[in-house]
């Protein structure tokens, strides 16, 4: 919080008693409260909230980067690498944020955007983003505000486990709303197909078109079933039409008539 | 990784089969070509690879690769049969099955 949280209240008692007040009906623990209230004027307000917490966040992700970005360059220079630690982006404080207010507005819709927050920018976060996917699930999973976050439960498979894709499914099979359904089959849709599940991703995408007349979503449906098909098993491999490491210019046809086992790699 | 790519390489030197690398080690900077080349005699890599930057976008993003390594088994004709299989044994029985059949299919 800034400097003004500790000078502000002086002059404006009648605002400070307020935040108190609210504090007291919510059972917020009254130093939040009192001093984020002070400061923004509308930490009751989730949206306002909200819009803060990504505000701060982009800014300190940019901060960060041109930071990793000069520490590299020097790093360079000197002949040295970066340990991989220093490519961990620092968003476990943004992270404890989202959670405190989800928390605060919990059980309500307000509390999604927050859940859905700690989803997509978690780096290593798993506890809460295991809490994160939880919490949807068993307070949230019949919420139209579902809708909006589904898209990043495939992100976080790797650290919340098999609970991020059950509830994917449970939003796509199940949801009673037809637009929040199509979110959650298109999210699915998209990551079978990376993972090489073409005819799951196909018929998922098939449904999207029966259930949806609305021209943006079916164009998205439209797009995904390209790509899906685009890498599929079965069909043409794109051609390649590149350098070699030693800079001499080759294709990928030019193998044609052998089995090519293509291999992207590095040793990094 | 490595061993066992170099020994189907060496397995099947005969046959039609080529393992084909989309290296990403940066390759048209100095450092990454003395990365690579120290590794690659340390490691024996003895095959060809295109350089992942060299194209744009690049390959990788082209071929939509969301993590490393990723695999793509092509046939004869330049059809994916295959994508990610990892166990040793999978694919040497995969592979075989393919080059077999382009084998047959030359002999047509």
């Amino acid at each position: 919080m800034d400097s003004t949280a500790i000078t502000t209240p002086i002059r404006k008692p009648a605002m400070l008693r307020n935040a108190l007040a609210a504090a007291l009906l919510l059972s917020i623990p009254v130093g939040v409260v009192a001093q984020s209230d002070v400061t923004t004027g509308s930490q009751q307000d989730p949206q306002a909230a909200y819009q803060a917490l990504s505000k701060s966040f982009n800014k300190a992700m940019t901060a960060w980067s041109d930071e990793l970005e000069a520490t590299k360059k020097k790093a360079d220079k000197a002949g040295e690498r970066l340990p991989r630690s220093a490519y961990a982006p620092p968003t476990g404080d943004f992270v404890s944020t989202a959670q405190e207010h989800a928390k605060k507005f919990a059980g309500t819709d307000a509390a999604v955007p927050f859940l859905g927050f700690i989803l997509k920018n978690a780096s290593k976060e798993r506890n809460a983003v295991k809490w994160a996917v939880k919490t949807l699930a068993s307070e949230h999973v019949d919420s139209k505000a579902i809708g909006d976050i589904v898209d990043y439960l495939p992100k976080v498979e790797r650290m919340a486990g098999r609970s991020a894709r059950s509830l994917l499914n449970d939003v796509a099979d199940n949801h009673g709303d037809k637009s929040v359904r199509v979110m959650a089959l298109l999210a699915r849709a998209r990551q079978d197909g990376a993972g090489g599940k073409t005819e799951q991703a196909v018929a998922d995408l098939m449904l999207v078109k029966e259930l949806t007349t609305d021209a943006d979503l079916l164009d998205e449906a439209k797009e995904a079933l390209a790509e899906v098909q685009k890498l599929a098993i079965g069909t043409a491999a794109p051609e390649i039409d590149g350098i070699d490491v030693d800079g001499v210019k080759f294709k990928l046809s030019d193998y044609r008539g052998k089995v090519v086992l293509l291999d992207f790699w590095g040793f990094w | 990784m490595i061993p066992h790519e170099r020994s189907l390489v060496d397995k099947w030197k005969d046959r039609p089969f080529a393992l084909l690398g989309v290296n990403s080690d940066n390759t048209s900077t100095d450092k990454g070509m003395a990365l690579y080349k120290e590794k690659q005699k340390e490691m024996g890599v003895t095959w060809r690879s295109f350089r992942n930057e060299g194209n744009t976008p690049n390959i990788s993003d082209d071929w939509r690769v969301r993590g490393w390594p990723t695999l793509y088994f092509i046939d004869h004709e330049g059809v994916i049969k295959h994508k990610n299989i990892r166990g040793e044994a999978e694919m040497e029985k995969v592979l075989d099955e393919m080059i077999t059949a382009a084998e047959a299919a030359s002999k047509k």
